[in-house]
């Protein structure tokens, strides 16, 4: 794998504007929905596809790796802007929370609201097993299925779930200690 | 979490451990932990922590919910329609313009794809079901829910009409429109409520993002039915809440039953910030912060808002204040059945402000009496429960009928869908009022049990005959003759004659009542049983009694009600062969009707025979009896019986079993228990009573919390507790409404502090205050002998004996006459004259 192995057909520009897209839409986006306890990542991710292929012309090859990138990408997005919103909070009011269930799961909210530890314990985990932690940030920032992980990975969709399955129950364990 | 808890070595380890724990089966796998040996000791108590002392593991942990299956936008599709754009975002998942697939080019629509991890199969099922009911939202402010379905991998969309609009608030914002032109557009959308209200359809989940106008200035509600469809899902019942926190309604926050007023209270909430441009729920808090509490507030920020509408900043407060803010208040009241009892109330309110005319919820319609704290309106209470009663006794049987002809389980499944429908949206337990709510419910009723193709003849006609009498209960005439007609004509059909002359009775009586005796004949040759009406004719009249006594009750003209209560009693015989609930209700409102004409003996009389009423019909452990046997015993204290107490406590602990500790009805019985502890003169018990109220919440102030308060500031002064009773005192003239001012709570509180000032500086200033009071005697009702007796008290603290004196001997006339002899007031005036009597003589 993958995401930083340079490929031929990929020029740096374009990756840089994907970049740039990215950023602009999870800003706008959060700040329209004023729901900063849900960032909805596959959605960005793929509003940003959808644009960039309507665009600026990317091919359908491309878009494995862009998938595995935009995951790395929109984890450093959503770490700045809670980061940037935590700071923020302290000083403001509090985000409005629309009609969410989850939102209601005490320790899931939590780990909403917390993605700044989970990175942590996601940095942490890739230290030993780098692959789960690729699992979990194509699948929890990225928002990709395990179909396309596997591709990405070049792994059979059994070894993702494993491998998924292994990530939860471990960054579970960190994170309630 | 340490850095250094997790080094490489330490995951690898768990990770192998947990590949060879995950390939055995989940039950076998405590026995292997156990069986492995003292090596890797820290990894392998990682593991069973892992795997079985935190087990089951949540299977959506990390599974962020906002992460949507790709498939649908690589093909830009879902169901029969193509993503056109993303055009919001939620909790719930995301909005898209879509366009439907071979459709007309350029009709858009809004599809909703719900997040994974909702249950859609029980979504969608829920969404067939209420596919009928959601189809009648024909309405120009409320958005149609097209259509909806499953995507492939069963995430549930839902295609809605596709607005091109702001949120109601922005919109007036960029207009600067006026304070008119704001409320013109927010009688809109209670219009709009009410529309889907009388199709039972409860929003639950207004704000402003859902409260859209386009560019013509048209509202648009968003999103009706749908919260409704999301969150009666299995899933959501254990999540409670579910719901918008910065405009969630107290029962919503509670966990409680959600009716329509759970719509008023958030279209109150839209009101309140279109008004004065600041949300009335900060952030977490839950309690309102008051209208008048912002308008008083922060001049910076209240002057930006005036700036922004182009007017100075103290017309902008003065505009605010007054009629607007009782109906923001009105609309926002924590009790759902203190708030306007429909959209069309909350509107027609509206409208009245708009033509300056006084609103409604400036005059406290819903007056309670002094020492009735808490005390709801038996009458209309009871009055519902009857018309419910009636529709769940006529329904059973039709359900009852329908296995008798051993129809398909589905017809009886029909009924009770019907049934679960028609009350979903309202429980008459929580206190529901017979107002227009019940009478548009009963109205749709019709609708869908004539579109009932499910329900057999018999099962259709007993439903029809039910809804048209509670109809006519309503005094919906038109409606009530219209469900009978209907009944009719399916009893002719099916040739159900022993039905046909039930009808007909009905009809006939409704017709009578309506005094439109153009229908009367036609209706009855029609039908052709003219003979019939004669046979049944005091039964007919007993009805008519009892409907004109119910609403002169509802309607507060006394004398009317005991009438025709009294005449419809004659009738009794007839009444409790074909109506048997409603008698017990008939005795409860003629008894505490008497009771409030102050004629305690015969309300003692007709009480006593309403709660045996109550207890044959509903049995002793009933709220509806435990409530008769309230209305019994407060009148009992009215008559001075103060032998009571063991009944007294007998209701409350029934109540506290049946409705819970903090029931009005329980806090009503609780009141009554205070009430005669201070008759009875054991103060301590009595403060202890009053006290066990639970404190009210600041933002529900009114005129029942400040009876609360009297109570306890009164009792505490008589223990001496100079402190308490004056905070309570003080709480309690603050608590009332200005319009409140001059009632009953006020003159306690009031004579109490100004004996209080009295007896600690003996300044003639608290007399004077006093005299001025008892001087208006005749105003003061049961408040005349405390304040005649605060007065005297005083007048001898200031050594002015000759005028206690003669003062006191009104005041234990006035006392006995109000309280009664035994009453612990009247002794205490007795007590003071031979006080000031004894040292006169002795010296």
């Amino acid at each position: 794998m993958t995401v930083d192995s340079t490929s031929e057909d990929a020029a740096d520009a374009l990756w840089e504007t994907a970049y740039a897209d990215l950023k602009a839409i999870a800003h706008l986006r959060i700040r329209d929905a004023h729901a900063a306890r849900v960032i909805d990542t596959t959605a960005l991710v793929h509003e940003s596809w959808l644009k960039l292929t309507a665009v600026k012309h990317f091919k359908p090859q491309n878009r494995r790796r862009f998938f595995a990138y935009a995951a790395k990408t929109m984890r450093s997005i959503i770490i700045d802007i809670v980061k940037n919103q935590s700071r923020a909070k302290r000083g403001g009011g509090v985000a409005e929370v629309t009609l969410d269930p989850s939102a209601a799961l005490p320790d899931h909210a939590d780990l909403i609201a917390e993605p700044i530890r989970l990175d942590e314990a996601l940095r942490e985990l890739e230290r030993g097993m780098p692959r789960l932690g690729q699992v979990v940030e194509m699948r929890y920032f990225g928002g990709l299925t395990e179909i396309e992980i596997a591709d990405v990975l070049g792994v059979t969709e059994r070894t993702v779930r494993r491998e998924w399955e292994k990530a939860q129950l471990i960054l579970r364990e960190m994170l309630v200690d | 979490m340490a850095s250094t808890a997790w080094p490489p070595e330490l995951l690898d380890r768990i990770s192998r451990l947990l590949d060879a724990a995950l390939d055995q089966p989940a039950s076998s796998r405590a026995a292997w932990l156990d069986g492995l040996g003292a090596e890797n000791a820290e990894a392998v108590a990682h593991v069973r922590r892992m795997l079985i002392e935190r087990a089951p593991f949540p299977t959506d942990f990390l599974d962020t919910p906002r992460v949507e299956s790709v498939e649908e936008i690589e093909g830009d599709c879902i169901g029969p329609y193509r993503l056109l754009a993303t055009l919001g975002r939620g909790g719930m998942g995301t909005v898209y313009a879509a366009e439907r697939i071979g459709g007309v080019h350029g009709h858009r629509v809004a599809l909703k794809l719900l997040r994974r991890g909702m249950d859609s199969d029980e979504i969608l099922a829920r969404f067939r079901r209420e596919r009928e009911i959601l189809a009648q939202l024909k309405h120009p402010h409320i958005t149609r829910l097209i259509d909806g379905g499953a995507t492939d991998s069963g995430q549930a969309w839902f295609a809605m009409e596709l607005v091109n609009g702001s949120p109601i608030t922005a919109w007036c914002d960029a207009r600067r429109a006026t304070l008119a032109e704001r409320v013109a557009l927010f009688r809109t959308v209670c219009e709009a409520v009410q529309h889907a209200h009388r199709n039972l359809v409860v929003h639950r989940d207004l704000k402003p993002s859902n409260i859209l106008v386009d560019a013509d200035g048209h509202v648009k509600l968003l999103d009706f039915g749908i919260a409704k469809l999301l969150s009666d899902a299995p899933e959501a019942q254990t999540q409670t809440h579910l719901f918008t926190r910065e405009y969630a309604s107290p029962e919503q926050r509670a966990g409680a039953q959600i009716t329509t007023a759970t719509d008023i209270y958030q279209c109150g909430l839209v009101l309140y910030e279109l008004l004065c441009g600041r949300r009335a729920l900060k952030g977490d808090a839950t309690n309102i912060v008051r209208l008048s509490a912002t308008l008083d507030g922060d001049d910076g920020a209240l002057r930006t808002i005036a700036d922004a509408r182009g007017v100075p900043l103290a017309t902008f407060r003065k505009s605010l204040r007054g009629d607007l803010e009782k109906i923001v208040r009105q609309s926002l009241d924590d009790e759902p059945t203190r708030r306007y009892e429909s959209a069309a109330a909350f509107a027609e309110d509206l409208s009245r402000w708009l033509d300056g005319a006084p609103v409604r919820a400036a005059g406290d319609s819903r007056r309670y009496k002094i020492g009735k704290f808490l005390r709801r309106h038996l009458a209309a209470a009871a009055m519902v429960g009857v018309l419910v009663i009636g529709l769940i006794a006529t329904t059973v049987t039709a359900i009852l009928i329908a296995r008798s002809e051993q129809l398909e389980r589905r017809r009886a499944d029909a009924v009770a869908g019907f049934l679960e429908s028609l009350f979903r949206t309202a429980d008459p337990r929580v206190g529901l009022k017979p107002d227009t709510r019940v009478a548009d419910l009963l109205e749709s009723a019709t609708v869908m049990v004539r579109s009932s193709d499910a329900l057999g003849a018999e099962a259709r006609v007993r439903l029809l005959l039910g809804i048209g009498r509670s109809l006519q209960s309503l005094t919906q005439y038109a409606q009530a003759r219209s469900a009978f007609l209907e009944a009719g004509r399916l009893a002719q059909n099916a040739a159900l004659d022993v039905q046909r002359s039930e009808i007909a009775v009905a009809l006939a009586y409704s017709n009578l009542e309506w005094g439109d005796s153009s229908h009367v004949d036609a209706d009855a040759q029609a039908n052709g049983v003219t003979d019939l009406l004669g046979a049944s004719s005091s039964l007919l009249q007993g009805m008519a009694h009892t409907a004109l006594g119910f609403d002169a009750s509802n309607q507060e003209r006394l004398e009317d009600c005991e009438m025709h209560l009294d005449a419809a009693l004659r009738s009794r015989v007839e009444l409790e062969r074909l109506e048997p609930e409603i008698v017990p209700t008939v005795l409860v409102v003629r008894g505490e009707n008497l009771t409030e004409l102050r004629r305690f003996d015969q309300a003692s009389a007709v009480l006593r025979d309403a709660v045996s009423a109550h207890e044959r019909i509903f049995g002793a452990e009933h709220p509806q009896t435990l409530r008769a046997r309230l209305g019994y015993l407060d009148n009992e204290l009215s008559l001075h019986h103060l032998a009571i107490e063991a009944q007294i406590v007998d209701v409350v602990e029934a109540m506290r079993r049946l409705l819970g500790a903090t029931h009005h009805d329980t806090l009503v019985a609780i009141n009554l228990l205070g009430r005669l502890y201070l008759a009875q003169g054991r103060t301590d018990d009595a403060l202890k009573a009053f006290q066990s109220i639970p404190e009210p919440a600041e933002s529900s102030a009114g005129f029942n919390n400040a009876i609360g308060y009297a109570n306890i500031g009164i009792t505490a002064w008589r223990l001496g507790n100079a402190e308490l009773a004056e905070a309570a005192l003080r709480q309690a003239l603050k608590s009332l409404p200005d319009e409140d001012a001059n009632s009953e709570p006020a003159w306690y509180a009031r004579a109490a502090l100004a004996e209080m000032q009295c007896s600690a500086r003996h300044d003639a200033d608290s007399l004077a205050q006093l005299k001025a009071m008892y001087a208006q005697s005749d105003k003061l009702g049961d408040a005349a002998g405390l304040v005649g007796l605060a007065t005297a008290r005083c007048e001898h603290a200031l050594k002015r004996d000759d005028d206690a004196r003669a003062l006191l001997r009104g005041v234990i006339e006035t006392l006995r006459t109000h309280v009664g002899e035994a009453h612990a007031d009247t002794r205490a005036a007795e007590e003071l004259l031979r006080v000031i009597d004894e040292p006169a003589s002795s010296r």
